[in-house]
């Protein structure tokens, strides 16, 4: 080994002190920001927190208007963003006027689901409108915006007989029994809008967490005008976003034609609704909705709406028209709805 | 010969519903794999009252009677001389035996 020289030793040394304390004074430097960069973080997480931002309702809770649906979409957008930025949330339902199923559903679930995501970071004020306190006072959504109940009794008839029920597995479609047995429908009409209302919850279960353990899905139900409007959504993939992964729909999608609308959502729902088992090659699975749709089609009054990602199918049994339709928007999820008519004599 | 009858309201449940076992407890798997199948290899004839349940959906129809030629490997022929559906919805009869031609050809040919 060479020998190292006197003046080598000393200039060794001599930089192993100066990496030392380089080496310090770094760590010093980084300790001293951290300090600073917490303090400056707690000062802006006390200031959001004490920020409150109001977030007013639209007017029209409705998904199938383009209008009411991207205000509707966008308010509950709002409320998200808020809440991820450390915002509280106080909610206005001061302009809130007229409920759809539909739009009422979607907002309770992503409301309630945001509720349990942020425990006592969203209040309410309450609504203007007397039917609206009502309604959301009858399905608990007040009590869970920390509003006591105003109304003693829940007097208006387009609100008592609104039925909102959830669940997590098949199991609780045990809770459709009351609200079946307790209008008046034929037995044909009552067995089949079980049949249709088990199936859409089976597909929940089946297709629309793939990934989730847990499986929700929520259901309104509404009598008004004699007519009788069952939806049920879920917050899963979607129709669209569980088709487009399907084995086997390989060989349908393979086709130019399929290839090329496989991209509208709406020509996805139209073909899981439309479409034959000998058509797609899909197997004995997903003849679901093609047998929610016939129970509409079998009768002459009412419809049957499918709402999933961007898409749209609706089918309406006193033109016997069918249409379908492309937003702009996206709800991450899917609703089914079906409107049957009750006759003029039913007993509520 | 011995005869066996199930009613499916009395002796599973009301609301039946679901494809598999794992999408609730009164699936048509579950109700295959327990009651019906179990009937069909113990009985020369059983009869399946559908009647008194709430509904059926496609899916639990089409495991628990398509199922028997998926799963357990039945043939037709023999469902044929051993089941007879009781039901006073001919849409539900007329279902079952459609899943059941349908599972048929889709095992066999």
């Amino acid at each position: 080994m060479k020998k190292l020289t006197q003046k080598r030793h000393s200039y060794n040394k001599k930089q192993r002190i100066v990496e030392y304390f380089k080496s310090q004074r770094l760590a010093s430097i980084i300790k001293r920001r951290k300090k600073t960069r917490k303090k400056r973080i707690n000062k802006y997480d006390l200031h959001l927190a004490l920020i409150k931002k109001t977030i007013i309702a639209p007017e029209n809770f409705g998904l199938t208007n383009e209008e009411d649906r991207d205000q509707l979409l966008l308010f509950l957008k709002k409320i998200d963003h808020c809440l991820k930025s450390g915002h509280k949330v106080n909610i206005s339902f001061e302009r809130t006027k007229s409920l759809m199923p539909c739009g009422t559903l979607w907002a309770t679930t992503k409301l309630e689901n945001l509720i349990n995501q942020y425990p006592n970071q969203i209040t309410s004020n309450y609504p203007s409108d007397n039917i609206v306190e009502q309604l959301f006072q009858h399905i608990g959504l007040l009590e869970k915006l920390g509003k006591r109940h105003r109304k003693k009794e829940i007097n208006a008839e387009n609100v008592k007989h609104w039925h909102y029920v959830s669940g997590l597995s098949t199991d609780d479609v045990k809770l459709f029994k009351n609200l079946l047995q307790s209008i008046s429908l034929e037995e044909d009409t009552r067995s089949g809008l079980f049949d249709s209302m088990s199936e859409a919850v089976t597909n929940t279960i089946q297709h629309a967490y793939p990934t989730t353990s847990i499986k929700e899905w929520r259901m309104f139900a509404q009598v008004k005008d004699n007519r009788l409007t069952v939806a049920i959504c879920d917050q899963g993939v979607g129709i669209p976003g569980s088709l487009r992964k399907k084995p086997e729909l390989k060989e349908w999608f393979a086709s130019p034609i399929h290839h090329a609308q496989k991209r509208y959502d709406t020509f996805l729902i139209k073909t899981a609704v439309e479409s034959s088992r000998t058509q797609t090659k899909l197997p004995y699975r997903g003849k679901g909705l093609r047998d929610m749709l016939d129970l509409v089609k079998n009768g002459t009054v009412g419809g049957f709406l499918v709402l999933s990602a961007k898409g749209a199918f609706n089918y309406n049994a006193v033109s016997s028209i069918q249409t379908s339709l492309d937003y702009k928007t996206s709800i991450n999820g899917t609703i089914i709805e079906w409107q049957i008519s009750l006759g003029t004599d039913h007993e509520q | 010969m011995s005869n066996k009858t199930i009613t499916i309201a009395e002796d599973y449940s009301d609301t039946p519903a679901g494809r598999y076992k794992t999408d609730g407890s009164f699936s048509g798997e579950r109700f295959r794999d327990e009651l019906l199948y179990p009937a069909l290899q113990q009985n020369d004839h059983v009869d399946i009252n559908l009647d008194g349940a709430l509904g059926y959906g496609s899916s639990f129809l089409e495991e628990a009677f398509g199922g028997l030629i998926r799963e357990k490997g039945m043939r037709l022929d023999e469902i044929r001389k051993k089941l007879n559906i009781i039901s006073s919805r001919i849409l539900y009869k007329n279902r079952i035996w459609q899943y059941l031609e349908d599972a048929e050809l889709e095992k066999y040919n």
